[in-house]
């Protein structure tokens, strides 16, 4: 792919052809505007994988009755500290939003609130959640199954767990938000993809074959690749990778009732949902200690992690949310780039459903 | 059965015993009565289990701490601030295992009426395994989650060449019926500390990814990390294997434990040592309550459901199957009933030499 040939968008116009598009698929107009956004601060920050990218994908759940997106959200269990939510079926940014903003509104007034979804779908990024309670002053956390079962577990020999993600926000006075925002696999397929494209050997420790035996070449990827989990190998600590995935894997679905990844028939046994639950908490600082200490303690601790004396002068020591936070500095001046390859699928697709198309 | 030592000079101790030999040396250095038998009980419970690196193998470091006058053996615990869902305790300098066994109580109080509850700890020390706490939180039908930082900053940075952060572990428990609890407890680094030193005690390399030198270069030769200024890396080892990731989570431990609480950070200058009778070490616990959420028995049916489908899995050697975490700690527990803990002769020497010189009855003979 020639770089000539990615086009840079303003935000404003890719998230307005994200919107066209939910519209199209039959999205309410009030779940457009939370989710067209949501997707467009991904494309924003370069996390490229969770933005407009996953327009065809959503598509293909809607047209096969894998998703309802005007499904109702319905609050099922109501407390002062916790609730859990109904998705409806839809797409889960809606109420992955309402939720986390549910959590919020109970850490402020009892410091504590933690909201699980059920009955949802695919919500994006998961550090978009965590980072909103943060903008509040509140420590955000959040998690969510996944549809495909393509992370394998220590001493395994085939997947049983999704990428199954954390994020982790701590509000700051001086440094941007501390911000992770992590798979529990080593690497996401994405990159293994990446390699394949572009002929290159895969980093031992990234991929298993299909008896879960370790594949460096990327040629393989074409016959089905499944990921390691954290740690890549039992020798540098899968397990713990292992053991992470199944910590999201029960705060998301034992909560909730979620379908588990390895269910049999999983995303597919209902018509109209994919089952997937999500799990969020908002913890409020100033029930511990005095309103800015614990800022100025987070803030500290980022000054004394850049202090690091870096192995490569050219390369400083960051901390997790800063690779994302230079990319939505840079894309602000430069838009977003879209590669030729998604543009000329968008617009066929637009053609096909109706939408406008704004990528001309 | 009984004591016995073996053909290596192992001995084999029951796990009453190793409990009595760690509290009468606890006793003896001034520890109040009532934080001894609970303390003992803690450290005793890991060796039970296989965590060998944090029950009676610590108390040489305490000593060595208590000699330094960075932890104050006889102190004070006080609840700073209380809320119905939150708390922060004042550890008061002593070692960790007192103040988090209440901080763990008030979290299952708090969240068995409100549905969740949180609780800090400033002021404290070393606390022992991590996991103990959780799976009290479990057994309590809750599901747990606990951190804490560390004495010892050899964790360097992605990108970085200086010890940063601690072993800064995590652990996750999670309530079942017909299984074990689901029981997560791990540092956020490639490996324990104890396991580069044990290669570096046998003379063998170290796998690929465990350490770096001086300069921030991976390194198979434990004498880098042991003698010359060498890191241990975050989980993921490497940046190709998504150091970045361990490196994170580890950082993530870090603002658990200190910014709630308002420990001294890993990263500060004398961290452990800036202040006489402290280490000022953090500590955080959460519990939530799944019956908010669901029915009586729903979530641990579907925990027990998860657990046996992963259980499923084809595993790479049928000789050894899959687990979940905690249950490796399961298996040695049992074993260790009738076998007794394994005492080495090193340690077992190390404890005669402690308990004669604090004037504390040794029991492991």
């Amino acid at each position: 792919m020639m770089t000539d040939d990615i086009k840079h968008y303003p935000a404003e116009i890719i998230e307005k052809q994200t919107a066209a598009f939910l519209t199209a698929f039959g999205m309410p107009d009030d779940y457009v505007a939370i989710t067209a956004s949501i997707m467009t601060d991904a494309d924003m920050r370069g996390i490229d994988t969770h933005g407009i990218a996953c327009i065809p994908n959503y598509h293909e759940r809607q047209t096969n009755n894998w998703v309802t997106l005007d499904g109702p959200i319905t609050v099922v269990r109501d407390n002062p500290a916790t609730a859990l939510l109904d998705a409806g079926g839809c797409l889960g940014y809606p109420a992955a939003h309402r939720a986390m903003q549910m959590a919020i509104e109970k850490a402020k007034k009892v410091g504590l609130g933690s909201v699980a979804v059920r009955n949802s779908a695919h919500y994006g990024a998961a550090g978009y959640y965590s980072r909103m309670a943060a903008r509040e002053g509140l420590v955000g956390f959040a998690t969510t199954g996944t549809s495909a079962p393509r992370v394998v577990p220590a001493l395994a020999a085939e997947g049983a767990l999704g990428t199954n993600p954390i994020a982790f926000t701590a509000p700051t006075k001086r440094n941007k938000p501390f911000n992770l925002d992590m798979a529990t696999s080593t690497v996401a397929s994405g990159k293994i993809r990446n390699k394949a494209v572009e002929g290159q050997e895969l980093p031992l420790g990234w991929a298993l074959d299909r008896d879960g035996q370790a594949v460096t070449d990327s040629a393989e990827y074409r016959n089905g690749l499944n990921m390691t989990s954290l740690g890549g190998t039992r020798e540098l600590g899968n397990h713990k990778g292992y053991g992470l995935g199944a910590m999201v894997e029960i705060m998301s679905c034992c909560f909730t009732g979620a379908s588990f990844v390895m269910s049999p028939n999983h995303g597919k046994r209902t018509p109209g949902t994919m089952e997937l639950g999500h799990f969020f908490i908002a913890i409020n600082p100033v029930f511990f200690r005095e309103a800015g200490q614990f800022e100025e303690t987070t803030d500290q601790l980022i000054d004394d992690l850049h202090a690091t004396t870096p192995i490569d002068p050219s390369q400083p020591v960051l901390v997790a949310g800063e690779p994302e936070d230079m990319i939505e500095e840079e894309r602000a001046k430069t838009g977003i780039p879209m590669p030729p390859g998604l543009r000329a699928a968008l617009a066929k697709l637009a053609g096909e459903c109706g939408a406008k198309f704004y990528l001309s | 059965m009984s004591h016995r030592l073996d053909e290596n000079d192992v001995l084999w101790a029951p796990q009453a015993v190793v409990q009595e030999q760690i509290a009468s040396i606890l006793t003896a250095w001034g520890m109040k009565p009532e934080h001894v038998a609970a303390t003992a009980e803690v450290m005793a419970d890991a060796d039970a289990c296989g965590i060998d690196t944090h029950g009676i193998s610590m108390l040489p470091p305490y000593d060595d701490r208590r000699r330094r006058n960075v932890i104050t053996l006889d102190t004070d615990i006080n609840v700073v601030t209380e809320t119905p869902t939150t708390a922060l305790i004042d550890a008061g300098g002593g070692l960790g295992y007192v103040p988090s066994l209440l901080a763990t109580k008030m979290c299952i109080d708090k969240a068995k009426v409100m549905g969740m509850a949180a609780v800090a700890v400033r002021e404290s020390a070393h606390f022992g395994a991590t996991g103990f706490y959780t799976r009290l939180m479990a057994a309590a039908g809750l599901v747990g989650i606990a951190t804490t930082n560390g004495s010892g900053p050899r964790t360097a940075p992605t990108f970085g060449k200086d010890g940063k952060l601690s072993t800064n572990p995590i652990a996750f428990a999670a309530p079942t019926k017909r299984h074990e609890a689901f029981s997560l407890d791990m540092a956020t680094t490639t490996v324990a500390a104890g396991k580069i030193r044990n290669k570096w005690n046998e003379g063998q390399r170290l796998p690929l990814g465990w350490a770096s030198d001086a300069d921030g270069n991976p390194s198979d030769d434990p004498e880098v990390y042991i003698s010359r200024g060498g890191t241990q890396t975050p989980l993921g080892g490497t940046r190709d294997l998504g150091s970045h990731k361990g490196y994170g989570l580890a950082t993530m431990v870090e603002i658990l434990s200190a910014s709630f609480s308002g420990a001294s950070l890993d990263t500060s200058p004398n961290h452990g040592s800036n202040k006489p009778g402290s280490m000022e070490i953090g500590h955080f616990f959460l519990a939530i309550d799944p019956t908010q959420f669901r029915e009586e028995g729903d979530f641990e049916a579907s925990t027990d459901e998860l657990i046996d489908m992963l259980h499923a899995t084809k595993p790479l050697d049928p000789e050894h199957p899959v687990m979940v975490a905690g249950e490796p700690e399961n298996i040695v527990r049992a074993e260790r009933k009738s076998t007794g803990i394994p005492i080495p002769p090193g340690l077992r020497s190390q404890i005669q030499e402690i308990a004669r010189q604090s004037n504390a009855a040794f029991v492991l003979v």
